[in-house]
Order: C-alpha cells, then sequence, then structure tokens
C-alpha cells in the first residue's frame, strides 16, 4: 500500500500544498460535506441535546466496555455466529487468513471498514493466494490505483474523473470515457460478478448492539449488503469499541453518524446483521465470524486524558472542518487515519512515544474539529497532551526544549522580560528596515517566507504607562461600580456566566470506577480464552475486576423531549413521501392493493422489467400480479429448496418487497429478512417496488427499534434491513451516482388509509 | 474595586496602541483601570507546545500579578481562555488551583467586558468605512465570544460592515505553529487573506492580535491595501472622529 512513505509530516505537506488538483478537489468536497452537515445539524434542531447525550451514550459504554462486550459475544454467539478476540493486528490478520485457509476462498469482497486498512489485512491475504476486492465505489478505485483512503468517508477524494477513468480503463481493458455514469456502471458491473463468485464477505462494523448480538452497517451504495447477503461466509471485522448497549441508544448514533458525515438524515442503507442466514433461508451467510480488535485502542483505557478517543464514531466532520486538512489531504498525515483524529488517534494507538512523528505538530489547535465532533471529543486539546507527553520523553527536540526553557525563565520575571525587549530592539536594528523584519534566520524565516513581521515600536505599553501621569485617570463611576458589584455577586453564586465554552461542561471521564455501582463477574463463568484474555486486560486498565452488570445509568436512547415527538398519521405519510422523494425514489399513495398492483404494471412495463421477484408475503400474493401482468414471468422467492435463489433475483428485472414498518421523519422504510422473505429481493434487482401498508408509518426510527428491543435477541431476525431511497454515491468527483450496487429505481407504494 | 488590565505579551511588546485603546474606552465609560507591572505572559506558547512547567513559569506571575484583582480584562480571547487551562497546569498545587479558578472566573476579553458586564453597545463611535471582522478560534470557539463584538460594530454609525465569506476558519496563526509548520501555515492565511480581499473592505478588525498580525503581514506581503485594527483601536478612533 503506498503510504506516503517521506519521513516527515512537514516534507509531505510540503508535497501536498504543491499539488493544486488536490487542495481543490479535497476543498470543494468538504466544503460541501460541512455545510451539508450544517444544514442537517440546524434542520434537526437541537443539535446540542443530541451531541451530549450522543457523548453520554459513548462515555458510558466505554467505561463498562468488558460488560458491554461480554454481553455482546454471548449474543452474538446465541445467534450463532462465531466471535473471535484479537488483541494485536497480527491476531486479528492470522484469524482471517485461517478461516480463509479453512474455506479454500479464492476471492474475498470488502464493503468499506477503515479497521481492516489498519491492519493491512488485504496485503496479509494476498500473501496467502487469496484476492481481497474493495467494492465500495471510492475504495475500489483506489485499491485499483495502489494507494491508501485519503479520507475516512470519502477514500477516493483526491483523484479526479480523468485519473479515475485512466485506471478503470486499464482494469476494463478498453478506453473508458471520464463520465461518472459510465465508470460507475463499469464498476457497478464487473463488482456485480465479484459478489456472486467471492466465497468471502468482509465488512467492518460502526455499531454492535449488545444486548441483541446485531452488527450495524451505515452505507449508501448496498455493497455492505450485498457482501453480507451473497458469500456463503462473512467475516466482520471491528474495532473494540464500536459497541452500543441498545437500538435505543442506536437512535442517537443513526441520528448522529449521518447528518455529521454527508448531511443525510440517514444513509440509503441501515443493515442489523444479528448471526448467519437461519435454517431454510435462501440468502445470507451460512458461517459468520466476528472479530473483535484491540490493536491499541485499550493504550486509551483509564487515561484520563485520551479514554474519550474511543467515543469516536468515525464521520469524518472533523477532517471536513478543519483547515489543515483542507491544505494538505489525507495521504500527508502518513497513516491510515488522517485529519485531526488521525493526528491524536495514530499516535495514540502506539504505546511508544518513539515511534510517534511530528504529526501533532500540524494543527493550529483553532479548536473547529472539537466544534464539529458530533460526540464532542476534545481533539485539540488532546493535540496538546500528545505534544507534552513528547516533550517530556527523551524524543522531544533540544532545540524547542532549549528556547522553551528561555521562555519559561524571560517570562518568570517581569524584569527579565522587560530586559529581553531591550536586547531585541537593539538587535532589530540590524535586521529589520522600513518597520519590518528582514533577516530570514532560525524560526523567523518560516513567518517572514509568508508574512511581514512588524519591528518592535520603540517604546513597549509597560514603557509608556509608566509616563502617564499619575492621578490622570477619574475615579470609578458609581453607577459602573454598582453593575460590577452585581456582576461579582452571580459569579460567586454560579460561576461566571461567560466560563468558556469548552470547559463549561465536566469533561473528562463522567462515570469514574469509585462512582460505579455494579457487580463483580464471578471467576467461574465460562468464557473462551480470548475473550477473557481481552476483557480482563480492559477491566484491569479501567482499574477494576470484570463486570457482570452495568452501572445505573440515568438515560438511554434518545432526549426525552424527541421520545415524545410523533406526527399525525397523514403527516406522517406526507413527510415520509417528501424525504423518499428527496432520496432519489418514487412514491405513489395508493387506495388498495388492486391500485397497487396496477402501478407496478405500469411502472415495470415502462422500464421493460419482464421477469419479476416477489417475496412470499400473503399482502404481496394478493396483489395478483398475474392477472395485471399476465405476460411477465413472475417468481416467488424460495418456494423451493433446489433453485439457486440468488441467482433468480440477479437475473430479475424488479424485485416486490413488503414493508415491516416504516419511519417518516428520515424516509426509511424496515425490512425484516425470513424464510420467506428474502433479503436479495429488495438488492440485486435493478428495481425495486416496495409495498408499505399505510398504517405501519411510524414517526421516528426509533418507534421501529423499540419494537427489536422489546422482542430481545431471540426475535431478532438475520437480517434487517432500513431502505432510505435508492443505492447511491458520490465517490466519483462527487457526482451524484444512482444505482451504484443497489437498485437505483426505488419505489415506496403506500396502499390504504393512514388510520 | 480593582479593575485590571492584562495587556498580553503580544500587545506589550509590539502593539500597546492597543492596550492605550482599550484604557481610553474603558475610562471613557467610567472605568478606573489599573496595570499590575507583574504579569509577563499567559504561557500559551510553551504550554501548547507541551513544555508545562515553563508555561507555569510564566502563568505564576500571572497568578499573582492578578491576585488582588477584582476584574481582569484583556485584548485577546486566546490569552484569557489560556488562563482557564491553568488548572490543569495547577491541579496537584491547592494554592495556586484556587488562585487559578478565581482567576478564570474574573477575567474577561474586552468586548466579553464591555457587552456582558457593563452592558454597553453603542460606545458612540463613527467610523465611515467598508469593515470586515475575522473571528478568532479561540475567542469565539472556545471562549463563546460571538456576538459581542459585532454587536459593539453594529453601534458604530457610518460603518459598513461586510461579512468575510468562511469567516470561521483559522487564519493559520496557531502561535508557534506558524513558524513550525510554516507551508501549511501560509496556505491557511494566504486563504484568509484572499477571502479578506474579496470582501473589498478597508479595514479588518478582530479582537487577537496574533491572528490580525499573521493575516496583516500577508496582505502587506502581497501589497493589499487593507488597514489592519483591534476592534478596541477601531472604537478608539471612532470615538475620537465622532
Amino acid at each position: 500500500m503506498s503510504l506516503d512513505s517521506r519521513d516527515t509530516v512537514k516534507e509531505r505537506a510540503e508535497a501536498a500544498l504543491e499539488d493544486d488538483f488536490l487542495r481543490q478537489a479535497v476543498r470543494f468536497t468538504t466544503e460541501r460535506l460541512r455545510s451539508g452537515r450544517q444544514q442537517a445539524a440546524g434542520e434537526h434542531g437541537n443539535w446540542e441535546a443530541w451531541r451530549e447525550r450522543g457523548r453520554q451514550i459513548r462515555l458510558h459504554t466505554i467505561a463498562h466496555l468488558d460488560y458491554y462486550l461480554n454481553l455482546f459475544a454471548e449474543n452474538a454467539r446465541a445467534n450463532g455466529a462465531q466471535v473471535h478476540f484479537a488483541r494485536t493486528a497480527d491476531e486479528a490478520v492470522r484469524i482471517v487468513q485461517t478461516i480463509a485457509r479453512r474455506v479454500q476462498a479464492k476471492t474475498v469482497v470488502k464493503s468499506k471498514s477503515m479497521v481492516t486498512e489498519e491492519l493491512h489485512l488485504n496485503q496479509a491475504l494476498k500473501e496467502i493466494g487469496v484476492k481481497a476486492i474493495e467494492t465500495d465505489l471510492g475504495e475500489y478505485i483506489i485499491q485499483l490505483a495502489g494507494e491508501a483512503p485519503s479520507h475516512i468517508i470519502i477514500p477516493a477524494i483526491h483523484k479526479n474523473k480523468a485519473q479515475i477513468a485512466e485506471v478503470l480503463s486499464e482494469e476494463a481493458g478498453e478506453k473508458l470515457p471520464p463520465d461518472t455514469k459510465v465508470l460507475a456502471g463499469f464498476a457497478r458491473k464487473r463488482l456485480r460478478e465479484e459478489f456472486l463468485r467471492a466465497d468471502i464477505g468482509m465488512t467492518g462494523c460502526n455499531f454492535a448492539v449488545a444486548e441483541t448480538g446485531s452488527i450495524c452497517i451505515f452505507e449508501n451504495e448496498g455493497n455492505a449488503r450485498m457482501v453480507s447477503t451473497v458469500p456463503k461466509v462473512q467475516i466482520t471485522l471491528m474495532g473494540m469499541e464500536r459497541i452500543v448497549p441498545s437500538w435505543a441508544d442506536l437512535e442517537v448514533m443513526a441520528t448522529l453518524l449521518p447528518r455529521s458525515a454527508t448531511g443525510q438524515k440517514l444513509t440509503v442503507y441501515l443493515s442489523g446483521i444479528s448471526g448467519p442466514r437461519r435454517p431454510g433461508d435462501g440468502d445470507g451467510p451460512e458461517e459468520m465470524h466476528i472479530v473483535i480488535v484491540d490493536n491499541g485502542r485499550s493504550n486509551q483505557l483509564g487515561d484520563p486524558e485520551f479514554q474519550e478517543l474511543l467515543n469516536c464514531i468515525r464521520c469524518g466532520a472533523c477532517l471536513n472542518v478543519c483547515p489543515v486538512y483542507r491544505h494538505i489531504g489525507g495521504h500527508a498525515y502518513g497513516s491510515t487515519y488522517s485529519g485531526p483524529i488521525g493526528a491524536v488517534l495514530t499516535p495514540a494507538l502506539k504505546k511508544n512515544v518513539a515511534e510517534w512523528d511530528d504529526i501533532a505538530n500540524a494543527s493550529s489547535l483553532c479548536g473547529a474539529c472539537w466544534e464539529a465532533c458530533p460526540v464532542k471529543i476534545p481533539l485539540h486539546d488532546m493535540l496538546v497532551y500528545l505534544r507534552r507527553r513528547k516533550a517530556e520523553s527523551p524524543h522531544r527536540s533540544a532545540g524547542e526544549a532549549a528556547a522553551m526553557k528561555a521562555y519559561g525563565l524571560t517570562m518568570a520575571k517581569s524584569g527579565r522580560l522587560a530586559s529581553a525587549l531591550k536586547l531585541a530592539k537593539i538587535g532589530q536594528r540590524f535586521v529589520g528596515r522600513d518597520g519590518e523584519i528582514r533577516a530570514r534566520i532560525g524560526p523567523l524565516d518560516g513567518w517572514i517566507r509568508h508574512r511581514a513581521l512588524p519591528m518592535l515600536p520603540p517604546e513597549s505599553f509597560r514603557d509608556r504607562w509608566k509616563k502617564r501621569s499619575a492621578g490622570v485617570a477619574k475615579p470609578l463611576d458609581p453607577a459602573v461600580e454598582e453593575r460590577l458589584r452585581a456582576a461579582m455577586a452571580k459569579r460567586t453564586a454560579g460561576g461566571h456566566e461567560a466560563g468558556g465554552a469548552a470547559h463549561g461542561q465536566a469533561r473528562h471521564m463522567a462515570p469514574t470506577a469509585a462512582q460505579v455501582q455494579a457487580a463483580d463477574l464471578p471467576e467461574q463463568h465460562a468464557m473462551p480464552d480470548d475473550q477473557r484474555a481481552m476483557l480482563g486486560h480492559i477491566a484491569q486498565k479501567l482499574g477494576r475486576r470484570l463486570r457482570s452488570a452495568p452501572a445505573v445509568r440515568p438515560f438511554r436512547g434518545a432526549p426525552d423531549f424527541w421520545n415524545a415527538f410523533t406526527l399525525p398519521p397523514e403527516e406522517r405519510r406526507e413527510r415520509f413521501a417528501a424525504n423518499f422523494r428527496a432520496a432519489g425514489g418514487h412514491v405513489a399513495s395508493v387506495p388498495n392493493l388492486h391500485a397497487a398492483s396496477r402501478y407496478i404494471a405500469e411502472q415495470a412495463a415502462a422500464r421493460g422489467a419482464s421477469s419479476l421477484l416477489l417475496q412470499d408475503a400473503p399482502e404481496l400474493a394478493a396483489l395478483a400480479l398475474d392477472n395485471a401482468m399476465p405476460d411477465a414471468c413472475l417468481s416467488v422467492w424460495n418456494r423451493d429448496s433446489d433453485t439457486d435463489w440468488i441467482a433468480v433475483a440477479a437475473g430479475a428485472d424488479a424485485g416486490i418487497v413488503l414493508a415491516d414498518c416504516a419511519a417518516a421523519y428520515t424516509g426509511t422504510v424496515a425490512l425484516l429478512s425470513s424464510r420467506e422473505r428474502g433479503r436479495s429481493v429488495s438488492l440485486l434487482p435493478p428495481v425495486l417496488f416496495i409495498v408499505l401498508p399505510a398504517d405501519r408509518i411510524r414517526t421516528r426510527l426509533g418507534e421501529v427499534f423499540a419494537e427489536f428491543d422489546a422482542g430481545g435477541r431471540s426475535a431478532m431476525p438475520a437480517g434487517v434491513h432500513l431502505i432510505s431511497g435508492p443505492s447511491r454515491s458520490a465517490d466519483i468527483e462527487n457526482d451524484l451516482t444512482i444505482g451504484v450496487h443497489g437498485p437505483g429505481d426505488a419505489h415506496v407504494i403506500i396502499v390504504g388509509s393512514s388510520e | 474595586m480593582k479593575i485590571s488590565l492584562f495587556i498580553t505579551c503580544i500587545c506589550d511588546a509590539m502593539f500597546p496602541g492597543v492596550g492605550e485603546a482599550m484604557v481610553r474606552l474603558l475610562e471613557r465609560q467610567g472605568v478606573r483601570v489599573e496595570f499590575p507591572e507583574g504579569q509577563t505572559c499567559c504561557g500559551q506558547p510553551a504550554f501548547n507546545s507541551g513544555y508545562w512547567d515553563d508555561a507555569r513559569a510564566a502563568a505564576r506571575t500571572v497568578l499573582d500579578a492578578f491576585e488582588d484583582s477584582d476584574f481582569v480584562i484583556a485584548p485577546s480571547g486566546s490569552c484569557v481562555y489560556m488562563l482557564h487551562h491553568y488548572r490543569e497546569l495547577f491541579k496537584d498545587d491547592a494554592r495556586r488551583l484556587g488562585q487559578a479558578e478565581r482567576l478564570a472566573a474574573k477575567t474577561y476579553e474586552f468586548s466579553q467586558f464591555l457587552v456582558q458586564v457593563l452592558g454597553v453597545r453603542d460606545l458612540g463611535a463613527y467610523f465611515p468605512h467598508k469593515v470586515t471582522y475575522h473571528p478568532s478560534c479561540h475567542g469565539s470557539r472556545l471562549l463563546g465570544v460571538k456576538d459581542e463584538p459585532l454587536e459593539l460594530l453594529a453601534a458604530v454609525r457610518g460603518l459598513e460592515f461586510v461579512p468575510l465569506p468562511m469567516a470561521e476558519d483559522c487564519c493559520g496563526f496557531g502561535g508557534t505553529f506558524a513558524v513550525k509548520m510554516a507551508d501549511i501555515s501560509g496556505a491557511m492565511v494566504a486563504e484568509k487573506a484572499e477571502h479578506v480581499t474579496e470582501t473589498e473592505a478597508e479595514v479588518l478588525t478582530g479582537l487577537d492580535m496574533g491572528c490580525l498580525m499573521n493575516i496583516g503581514g500577508h496582505l502587506r506581503r502581497k501589497g493589499a491595501n487593507v488597514r489592519v485594527l483591534h476592534l478596541a483601536e477601531l472604537l478608539a478612533e471612532g470615538v475620537e472622529r465622532a
């Protein structure tokens, strides 16, 4: 992988600063994402309350990480998944290699995962003769180009259309024009073949729900759905901190993550996967592995300055607002993670200060990252802590240490400062001209290269103050004094009203170990060795024994004001339709199934779709499509066990599915998988018809999730798929591409009255 | 009642006019200001570079100089915010920690003091020029001083305010950052200066001389004809012209 091999951030940054295309591309994309985030946060309202709740949930989960990881692992196993714990990158790689060897895999299709980048897993698979294929459009492009991602969510942000056309043309063996539609079309076709033939599907994990053992993936293209639906074996790699306790808590993350990342209300797909396919299912993996990775994360546990780093939800908002990232792009950071989060995470993941480069210095400490962060991580403070740790180590710069020592000595006494200024005024006579310092010596060079440096004026403020005749000032105005006394009274009563935005909150490590009332985990509790080792290590880092119960927490899920929010039925229908359309989908409202059938027949005919695949549901049978479309070839999912139903779905022109429920506020339908309700039907055909009974439309996503929490693990289907529009990508020069991997043509037919 | 001026080292050494303008404006409002001579620097250059012992050496002068002040006012949001970090610097020293808590609570950035404490917005200034404003990061984002300078500017007669595009983006100063990562900083200030020239403003104002010296220095290098003034200087000049 060609991470930039130049030694220092400074050198890499200098090269990046000369790359005009890179800077232009990064500016354009980050501005689009930044304004998207601002708009989405503003529109949603109460953004600060959401951020605070997100932060509380993350703080609580990390403070009880051993408990929640254990709960997750037990539930995931009960769902039929195999759970592995990897303390190091090497262990994680070995686990994956062992599985790949055992199933004699030739190819692995991968959806986006920063952890696998961190592990350099593609290279490790190549070494054992397995080809790993990135399937996220942006990742696919940079993999073909032999590069590494330069942005957490827009990996190919640094490439333009002509460069992408060149890369894809080489793969295609023919000249492809620099046209986004053509390029995306080629990738769709090529990767579709790979999905169908791959032996293993590999995913990352945005969040894992501990109480039901589900892994959750947010995406727009549908490739993560492909990867977790088509191949026989699924391997999910997750950083050990990716846990949320419940689906109610996931609603908060689902509110914060897409809005912060791209400004979307929700990503097109949100999939919750709870184990391998159930007996009799026609799709989904037969074997599912979850690899939980530490790889330096536990260095942060129990460290009051850095534990909050584990709260990160990988949205990329800090990159998009960072003025440094804006000018140098991602590769200059020289590591898997770039931008402000990368500048902190990269050194923090390594325990040894000797391995730290100068990345923590590449920040003006402006705090834009902290302000944009959906879980309020004080990255600007952490950069200072990193600098301090380096300055206190033998690896500090001797020159800087000497300069700072001199600074400290000078500033320790005002008389010394005055003498130093006197000296400087004499010295500057030799290097200044026309009120400007001209000599480019030492640290002055960097400054003077970009800006003028004014000379010191002949008199300092304190010189001039001394010359002020005493008694020149009038006494304090009594009316002013009254105001000042009032301000002082307020101060003693409850602090400074302007106490400082960043320090106004109790920031570090909310619940301390002592405050947590929870039971230790009994020693005899049966637990595989790898699990016991990792959880024991976590507990030790947190300064206590393993937990069998979490602390009681005063909050769960969304803020109260939000849980009380509900729209009247008719408004729900309208809001749902408006949102689904805004995402590029189609919505029809019809009085009954007969009218729905007519709509489907007309739309299918208009698209030349003659082969249709239906999920097996009484509501869909009642459409009586064979009457409405006498010439069409209709099949019903999983009607017999001899057919390869995934292949049928891949060959169908359109899929017809039944929605289990919907959320109006985000324009989302939820589909629950079962033997009769295959996931491929809503994924593989290019056209999708979703039949949604009007009385199933709720207001909030949380109402949909509440049913999962209420039903518990045993009631979870293998796949929960939330769909909020047609498959999309903006990975090629920000051009919106519809229908990248999933259906590009998505219709929701709302049937009946809302009451 | 003791109301003290925390001049900040940069204004003391390089921009004494800013301190004088502040004093004139405050005295005009009936506030008698004192200048404790023991003060040096807030310690930020060493603190931000990670040399906290050296930062403490500077910080002690500030803690002692203002120990018996009731109010402390400074022409910099960044230096004022630095005082909030004293709680971290002296977390293991009960006496200094007490001083640090008191100092953070009684210290105000200049525009914050005028608007929040004195409740004054209209200083009676007249300044018939096109003006744009750069909100410095630490003052606006960390200290939370966002509206105060805009309210003071809005009350100036004759002043035409032009918003700065992408105003909230850092100018690239960042103290030692401008020297250590000079080229990244240079790219940042170049973009900031472009936005300033785009506004066609005659005057750029702000609340932190570090940032203004950075942007002003780049504008000067480019030969741009923009006057760069601390808000206190602009207001003091406006009061004289009224």
